[in-house]
């Protein structure tokens, strides 16, 4: 029997699971960050990317090996990992004399380098510091930005996309308001971004509504905004692209009653087709007597 | 008198009920000159409004609490607005869906593309999928008397063994191998449909394969098969069919039947003067090509080695003559080849080789 050279398939149920999850879909999963430590990360840049990891727990894969890339002149090993690991985000710790304690945000779509900025750490104040409680693992942050830079510069609302992709988690249809419990805010001014994490504390106001308020957690990092690398509008508008399929039109005329039952409307109330315009022609104009009479009838009508 | 003084009593301890309350919470408003622009969904606010620079400068831990404090009051007032309801003993809101657009990991994925079956079956109306009944995976044998897998683990041992003899039909020759052919009859089958399975891949990367050819299976073909036989035998050699003579079926064959891998001739444009430009351009690449002159290269070429020879063969006749009396002539016949190189003149040339030996004559 001569060999028949087949498209390659995955062998096993496993391997098809795992070919299957990897393939784009209508409604995706959360995405994954990664944290890699670059080739001359230092301590400062290294704490403060595992405290930001910490933050983001549980998920995430920190890469503690030391790995030669410059995102900035070939981020091609970048899009390999993410492709392989299948985590869109990364954040990538260096320190060098040319751009010192940095931490470079970025994500990739489609496994191609999307957006990255570098944020330079001016200042530093680690959750050790705070005498404080921390927030359970896994809340859904709310995240605030202040400063008018998140309004007119156009770099600074591509960040702002950027940390909001980066801090929200995921998206949920329902949240327990008492698990409202942490705050992560960025505030903008003079080509600096400040980030700081609160807990709430819901006190008593007399209302419904309960007075808020915070107390700081950590870690609190001031970032000097360095090199950027932002998509093209293009690039950007198309891969924000979303499913048309994803909600689909109501149906109309259908619904179901109280005991479950399914009901239609199927006809209306009986259209008047005197009325109805049909095709215009000359010859089916009324004559001149024919519209003295109609208007006559309405004036009789009228009184 | 009296229900007057009541009247200020209950006042005045309304009055301060409010300031005790007052005292004891605090507001929940928040006044901002701008108001927030809130994504509930995603339960981010950003807050337009300018910061106060001093602040940012002087007190900078404190104004930025402060101002986190205002905003999430703000949007924790929005989210207590929500739709709520008890599950367990937890009150859980309802989040909408986010408006902040966020870009999506993969693009969002391609319906997949029809296979040929699909195609004809959507033109013919036909169900695209057949519609799926619950089948037992085994069946009774009435001749084997068991359960036996419709396929799989113990199918095959099982159509053995039901099927010890099978009966040569009278249309076929007595001698031929029925178990063979029903094996090559599978064979061709499974080829076929794994064929078929990747040409719908193909199509669908846009692939162009070439013509399936003729089956092997069907005992007689069809004109159409024929003629497609015989474009196939005519490439089916070591050079794609590219010295094959033509075939007189040839003229009549359609235009997919042409053999698969030879380029298509592209037809060269007809117009009078695009024509004359093609000429034109011949015919200087051939005149470019014979030199100057109306005189080849070669030629030149020739002519000139046989002059070189020429005085080469004269060179060394005067070194013999040279040779018997002056021996000073031969070394200035020596210093000469400057002048032998140069082919500018030919009469020059014997007059160096004199100077040379004049030279000689000088030194001594």
């Amino acid at each position: 029997m001569p060999f028949i050279q087949r498209v390659k398939r995955p062998v096993t149920a496993k391997g098809r699971r795992i070919l299957l999850k990897k393939q784009p879909r209508f409604v995706e999963f959360p995405k994954q960050t990664m944290y890699v430590r670059g080739k001359k990360a230092n301590a400062l840049t290294m704490d403060c990317m595992k405290e930001i990891y910490q933050l983001k727990k549980p998920g995430g894969l920190l890469f503690t090996k030391k790995h030669d890339i410059l995102p900035f002149e070939n981020v091609g090993l970048l899009e390999n990992y993410s492709q392989r690991r299948g985590a869109s985000l990364f954040i990538f710790a260096s320190s060098n004399k040319k751009h010192p304690h940095s931490l470079i945000f970025g994500r990739t779509h489609d496994h191609q380098l999307l957006d990255m900025v570098e944020l330079e750490i001016e200042a530093f104040k680690s959750i050790k510091e705070f005498k404080t409680e921390h927030v359970a693992v896994g809340l859904k942050p709310c995240i605030l930005f202040a400063g008018e830079d998140f309004q007119t510069s156009y770099d600074h609302k591509r960040i702002q996309n950027l940390l909001v992709d980066m801090f929200q988690r995921e998206v949920v249809t329902d949240i327990r308001l008492q698990g409202l419990e942490h705050v992560i805010m960025f505030t903008a001014a003079d080509d600096k971004i400040f980030l700081r994490n609160y807990r709430v504390q819901l006190k008593k106001s007399g209302s419904r509504i309960p007075r808020v308020e915070l107390e700081e957690i950590g870690p609190a990092v001031d970032f000097r905004i360095g090199r950027k690398k932002l998509a093209t509008e293009d690039l950007f508008k198309s891969a924000c692209k979303q499913p048309t399929s994803i909600d689909p039109k109501p149906k109309k005329n259908i619904r179901t009653d109280a005991f479950g039952s399914k009901l239609g409307r199927v006809h209306m109330t009986k259209q008047d087709v005197n009325s109805l315009q049909t095709r215009k022609m000359k010859g089916l104009k009324k004559s001149y007597a024919e519209r003295k009479e109609q208007r006559s009838k309405k004036k009789s009508a009228s009184k | 008198m009296i229900t007057d003084f009541r009247t200020i009593d209950i006042v005045d301890k309304a009055f301060k009920e409010v300031a005790a309350k007052k005292e004891k919470f605090k507001p929940t408003t928040v006044f901002k000159l701008l108001p927030l622009e809130t994504d509930v969904g995603t339960l981010l606010a950003v807050d337009p409004n300018d910061l106060n620079s001093e602040e940012l400068r002087n007190n900078r831990e404190d104004y930025l609490k402060e101002l986190a404090r205002d905003n999430t009051q703000l949007l924790l007032n929005e989210v207590w607005e929500l739709p709520s309801e008890r599950v367990d003993d937890v009150i859980v809101a309802k989040l909408p869906k986010p408006k902040y657009l966020l870009p999506r990991e993969l693009p969002v994925p391609k319906p997949k593309p029809l296979t040929k079956y699909q195609q004809y079956a959507l033109k013919k109306g036909l169900p695209l999928k057949k519609t799926k009944k619950h089948k037992m995976n085994v069946t009774w044998d009435e001749i084997l008397k068991k359960w036996v897998p419709n396929y799989g683990y113990k199918h095959a041992q099982a159509e053995k063994e039901r099927e010890t003899v099978i009966e040569v039909p009278d249309n076929v020759d007595p001698m031929t191998d029925m178990f063979a052919k029903k094996e090559a009859e599978k064979r061709e089958r499974v080829s076929k449909n794994e064929f078929q399975r990747l040409r719908n891949i193909a199509r669908a990367a846009n692939i162009k394969v070439p013509h399936v050819g003729v089956p092997a299976v069907e005992s007689r073909l069809k004109p159409d098969q024929l003629e497609l036989a015989a474009v196939a035998s005519k490439s089916a050699t070591a050079s794609a069919g590219v010295f094959q003579p033509s075939i007189s079926a040839d003229k009549t064959l359609k235009s997919w039947a042409k053999p698969p891998g030879v380029p298509k001739q592209k037809l060269k444009p007809v117009s009078g003067r695009a024509e004359k430009e093609i000429n034109l351009n011949i015919l200087e690449d051939v005149m470019r090509h014979r030199g100057s002159g109306g005189v080849s290269e070669k030629a030149v070429n020739r002519q000139i080695a046989q002059e070189q020879r020429q005085v080469h063969a004269e060179k060394m006749k005067s070194r013999k003559k040279g040779r018997g009396g002056r021996t000073g002539g031969g070394k200035g016949g020596k210093k000469g080849p400057k002048g032998g190189k140069d082919f500018g003149g030919k009469g020059v040339k014997a007059g160096k080789v004199g100077k040379g030996g004049k030279k000689g004559k000088g030194k001594r």
